[in-house]
């Protein structure tokens, strides 16, 4: 690689760049040719199930395995058994600058290698999202980008594109934790759980804190257990009673991965300590994941799998969201999305 | 191993880094930070509307230090905060104003408060003339940036791509976009607040709406005026009420110029100083009666 223009550059990504379609899913993510030997490196929100079809750029469909997954991390890789694969480039995220030009390509919105660049705005963990590092771009994100490929001026895939925050700021995961995933490559064998049933519903309502003067307007999740058998109090209450006890002068519920903890174990009877906790979320619903994600991050025992509508086991979590337009950092993860509805119909008259 | 994109990427780079090796993160308000310009030896200029607290402010400099700042003084209506702090880090270089022209490609630098020099690239998409800030506040040249300010960014510099600090971006002087203020004003009324430690503005003391004129009623005051600007309200010990100025007087000329909306009063205002005498044209129950009004100085709004 001498020199090369940017049509090289973005038609060689586009090349490395392919539609990863789960089953039973109306939309699809984007994924990322890692090598010739048939890995395929995505989000592992688009890796909702075990079997996949990946698409690559001329055409080809492929059934694809899924081989490794890290929710916590939110990378999962496919095996496609595929020749003559055109594997992305790897470069160095942590020798980015902001101001770089970066590309990102994907298939947003059912729009097949679409590309959008931009520059780096940041590199580093995002306040209110998680303490991990992410590439922070300032690019053109839309659902279905997720798990597609952000590169540098040259072409090498610097991330894996995840999620867009504060309207537009795209976040990459960044390639030295690719790599760091892939030498671990960890697995996600749903671990045996206890199990109750019940519905996570956002909320939003006016929480005084301690801390900070006045009001901060808290939006989360409320945990609902469906009753049967022994009467418990329901984790929304427990809550509330550990507002109360904190408004009262006691310990503040400032750690709300602890405080649900306890709301669940009331709520669902007690979970030994060190036992899987499996948060099943609603597909469908990207805002509740992300919340869930950046608050589990430090919770090894806490996974969360995405389930068909039905919550499993009940955690939730609550994530302050700032009433000022500078403060509010709300976290839309590019999760599938259906194909859109308005593609062109014919316009055959009706027959009589 | 390079082409026109990477060159024009490196080139991006170089102008992030320079530009922030003067931007500093300001922890003025609970949570986040938010950016700031270090203009003056010794001297910051932050975006007003993020800085909520009036002590206990502590500046990142581009070094990584942490160090104390005292705000030395606020002007809202230009959304300027200016605080001082001990540093010997070199301010950035006064660059003087070429002719902007909208499509310029320029940066947003700023400094997060954990991720060091944040930036974002865009186009300058207008250049105007004068305009007023909704605070009221004089601004000399309008700029707007097609461009992004993330959290924490108001208060960046806004700059060219080789890194020279053409001014400051905020997103709090317009609810639709992101504004910047030119450099020619940053000095202006940081010249002021040095001196003064405010920016005063001329004042009358009225509530104003204007109103359309039968033509009776001009050409009866012998007015041109099609329109006039009605007092509705007059506040007490204000330069109107010492003028003495009714509720009910419609304002027709100030000065000889013509006045047909609010806006008219704000541009006279704007040109004369406090103190200076005002010669207004009403129309007070039907008749021409002529009054002299001593400007005074707009109360400070926060």
């Amino acid at each position: 690689m001498i020199s090369a223009s940017f049509g090289e550059i973005a038609e060689r990504l586009r090349r490395s760049t392919v539609e990863v379609k789960t089953a039973g899913e109306a939309g699809g993510g984007s994924g990322v040719v890692w090598n010739a030997k048939g890995m395929i490196v995505t989000n592992a929100h688009v890796a909702r199930s075990k079997q996949a079809t990946i698409g690559l750029w001329d055409g080809r469909q492929y059934p694809a395995t899924l081989t490794s997954r890290d929710a916590g991390r939110d990378l999962a890789t496919f095996k496609i058994d595929a020749r003559d694969l055109a594997p992305a480039v790897q470069g160095n995220s942590r020798a980015l600058r902001p101001g770089e030009i970066v590309i990102a390509v994907g298939n947003p919105l059912g729009f097949t290698g679409a590309l959008t660049t931009g520059v780096v705005h940041a590199l580093g963990p995002v306040a209110g999202v998680s303490r991990r590092d992410w590439v922070q771009a300032d690019v053109r994100l839309a659902p279905g980008n997720s798990g597609g490929p952000l590169a540098d001026s040259q072409g090498r895939v610097v991330g894996i594109n995840t999620m867009v925050v504060a309207g537009r700021l795209g976040l990459a995961v960044p390639t030295h934790d690719i790599e760091r995933f892939l030498r671990a490559g960890r697995t996600a064998t749903p671990h045996r759980c206890r199990r109750a049933t019940g519905t996570l519903e956002p909320f939003h309502r006016s929480v005084a804190h301690r801390s900070h003067s006045g009001y901060t307007r808290c939006a989360g999740l409320a945990a609902h257990r469906r009753h049967s058998g022994r009467r418990r109090w329901p984790p929304i209450f427990e809550r509330r009673r550990l507002e109360r006890r904190h408004r009262r002068g006691g310990r503040p519920p400032d750690d709300p991965v602890r405080a649900w903890r306890q709301a669940v174990c009331a709520g669902t009877g007690d979970p030994a300590r060190g036992s899987v906790i499996r948060v099943q979320i609603a597909s469908g619903s990207p805002v509740i994941r992300a919340g869930l994600e950046s608050m589990l991050e430090d919770q090894p025992d806490m996974e969360i799998v995405d389930g068909g509508g039905e919550v499993l086991l009940v955690d939730a979590t609550e994530e302050p969201v700032h009433s000022h337009a500078e403060m509010s950092v709300v976290a839309m993860c590019l999760a599938t999305f259906p194909r859109p509805t308005w593609q062109p119909q014919s316009m055959r008259h009706p027959r009589a | 191993m390079t082409n026109s994109l990477t060159e024009l990427s490196q080139l991006l780079a170089a102008a992030v880094e320079k530009s922030g090796q003067h931007v500093v993160a300001v922890h003025g308000r609970p949570r986040m930070a938010s950016s700031g310009i270090l203009w003056r030896p010794g001297l910051i200029v932050a975006a007003n509307h993020t800085i909520t607290r009036e002590d206990e402010i502590e500046a990142l400099l581009p070094d990584g230090s942490t160090v104390r700042a005292r705000l030395k003084a606020r002007d809202a209506a230009t959304d300027i905060a200016l605080l001082e702090l001990d540093t010997t880090l070199a301010p950035a270089p006064a660059t003087p104003v070429t002719d902007l022209k909208p499509g310029l490609l320029t940066l947003s630098v700023g400094r997060s408060a954990t991720n060091g020099t944040t930036a974002t690239m865009g186009v300058l998409s207008a250049v105007g003339g004068p305009w007023r800030s909704w605070l009221g506040g004089h601004i000399e040249q309008f700029l707007r940036l097609d461009l992004a300010l993330y959290p924490g960014a108001s208060g960046a510099a806004f700059t060219d791509t080789h890194g020279n600090i053409l001014g400051m971006a905020t997103s709090g002087l317009s609810r639709t976009s992101i504004v910047a203020l030119p450099a020619v004003t940053v000095n202006r009324v940081l010249d002021a607040l040095l001196s003064t430690g405010r920016v005063s503005r001329g004042y009358l003391g009225v509530g104003l709406q204007p109103v359309a004129l039968p033509a009776e009623l001009t050409r009866k005051a012998d007015v041109p005026n099609r329109h006039g600007v009605i007092i509705l309200s007059v506040e007490p010990g204000s330069p109107a009420e010492l003028a003495p100025l009714y509720v009910g007087d419609i304002l027709l000329k100030l000065n000889d110029k013509s006045v047909e909306d609010t806006d008219d009063v704000l541009t006279t205002l704007e040109g004369l100083a406090v103190g200076a005498k005002m010669e207004a044209v009403i129309l007070r129950g039907g008749v021409r009666v002529e009054a002299s009004i001593e400007i005074g100085e707009r109360p400070a709004q926060s």
